[in-house]
């Protein structure tokens, strides 16, 4: 599979030169792809899942009050100090059904969303058997891993 | 349950919270439909915003940014799609690049003096200035051919042009200068919480030599993506304040709904005419900061 690549190179050097008609071709095998659909859907509702989730949370805040780890005025908003977080807190508050948890979970969500883009891609690629790209965005969403799990935090 | 107190103060104080994270909603919706009808997405404007407007620590206004910078990039790349205008070889070979240096961008941020994040902030909102002051990329490049990068990995493509009324081919050129322009987009984005989009642009633009539309649309496709790689480490950091990100995601997300609408009626030199001044203030103003005049 990775040898495929690399013998067409010369042929589609010379190809590209006096004619459009295969990158033409090249773009509508990609864009117009089923897959390329449904990452569009993907993105979408991961969006849209985010930012319910992250809405009700302030609804669930604006009801219930401040949890006990909030802010409970603004000057104690204003003088936050960031403080790590971890996923198994944020379980433990939304569970409870604090508003602050609630919206955390949103914005996972939401970071989540291009993470999961990029793994729908890595097929996209396989379906093309473009083992060069396959690669590429292999190494891409390590990368977007290693960030989301948060590594030497 | 916790509205209940003894305090009278307190209560005033809580209500007073209340109303400051009503009144960033209400920002983040202007800032999205003014990022929106500019193209760079309102990233841009949320952390002069909370700095400027609200008094916020700039490291907890860049968390909540980085977050809206995801929520319009991929609400706005799903639209994309559909044209065919997004050259996703090049948006994945160019994402090494600004994933790795977001992460990076990110890291170092913890280490620098708000003065200095103020200053930076206030230089790369200047240059973001420059492709709309030149109105950049307005003609389809001509004459451009594949550079042996561009070759080996296939990244000639092509796009309906609707204003045209015809497929328009392109080649890609310049990819190693593009690769290394796109690094230091990426750890602005991760520095500064923005999408760094008009750097994105840039890049591909004039090293790369693609045309204005497909940098625009694969520009847009990559900003969440490299929003996503700096966003996680900000987050275990604590640095994303939920009752800010709240506000601010959604604010942003409304604003940009508005504004795309809008910006169907609307004429591009009107929106450059609100722009360019209104980025300019903003820049001088965190310029100011870094100064500590301001």
């Amino acid at each position: 599979m990775s040898g495929s690549s690399r013998p067409l190179d010369p042929k589609h050097a010379h190809h590209a030169e006096p004619t459009l008609a295969e990158p033409h071709e090249h773009a509508d095998s990609l864009a117009g792809h089923p897959i390329e659909l449904w990452i569009a859907y993907t993105l979408r509702a991961g969006v849209i899942l985010a930012a319910l989730i992250i809405a009700s949370g302030v609804v669930v805040y604006l009801v219930r009050g401040a949890g006990p780890n909030d802010p409970r005025t603004l000057s104690e908003l204003l003088h936050t100090h960031a403080t790590s977080v971890t996923l198994r807190q944020i379980i433990h508050d939304a569970v409870r059904g604090h508003g602050t948890a609630l919206i955390e979970l949103g914005v996972l969500v939401l970071i989540l969303t291009p993470i999961i883009r990029v793994g729908m891609t890595m097929l996209l690629f396989v379906g093309e058997r473009d083992a060069v790209f396959l690669a590429i965005v292999s190494i891409v969403f390590v990368i977007l891993v290693i960030g989301i799990v948060g590594v030497g935090v | 349950m916790a509205l209940v107190t003894d305090d009278p103060h307190a209560w005033s104080a809580m209500h007073s919270l209340e109303f400051f994270v009503i009144g960033i909603f209400l920002a983040a919706i202007l800032a999205g439909v003014i990022g929106s009808l500019a193209g760079l997405g309102g990233g841009v404007l949320i952390v002069p915003l909370l700095t400027i407007g609200f008094g916020l620590d700039i490291r907890l206004a860049i968390g909540a940014s980085i977050v809206s910078v995801i929520a319009t990039s991929s609400g706005a790349a799903a639209a994309y799609v559909k044209d065919h205008l997004t050259n996703v070889r090049v948006a994945m070979l160019l994402e090494l690049a600004t994933s790795t240096g977001a992460i990076t961008g990110a890291f170092v941020a913890a280490y620098l003096n708000a003065r200095v994040l103020f200053a930076l902030f206030g230089i790369i909102l200047l240059f973001s200035l420059i492709p709309i002051v030149l109105k950049i990329g307005e003609n389809i490049p001509e004459d451009v051919e594949d550079d042996r990068l561009s070759r080996r990995m296939r990244l000639a493509s092509a796009y309906p042009d609707h204003a045209l009324g015809r497929t328009v081919g392109y080649h890609v050129t310049g990819v190693p200068v593009g690769f290394g322009m796109m690094y230091g987009a990426g750890i602005v984005s991760g520095l500064l919480g923005i999408g760094s989009g008009a750097l994105k642009v840039l890049a591909m633009d004039t090293a790369m030599r693609l045309p204005m539309k497909v940098s625009s649309a694969t520009s847009n496709f990559m900003i969440g993506v490299t929003a996503a790689a700096s966003a996680g480490v900000y987050f275990w950091r604590g640095d994303v304040v939920p009752l800010i990100a709240a506000p601010v995601a959604l604010g942003v997300l409304v604003g940009a709904l508005l504004g795309s609408r809008v910006l169907m009626r609307m004429q591009n030199n009107t929106i450059r005419l609100i722009f360019i001044p209104v980025l300019g203030a903003v820049s001088i103003e965190m310029l100011l900061r870094a100064a500590g005049v301001a």
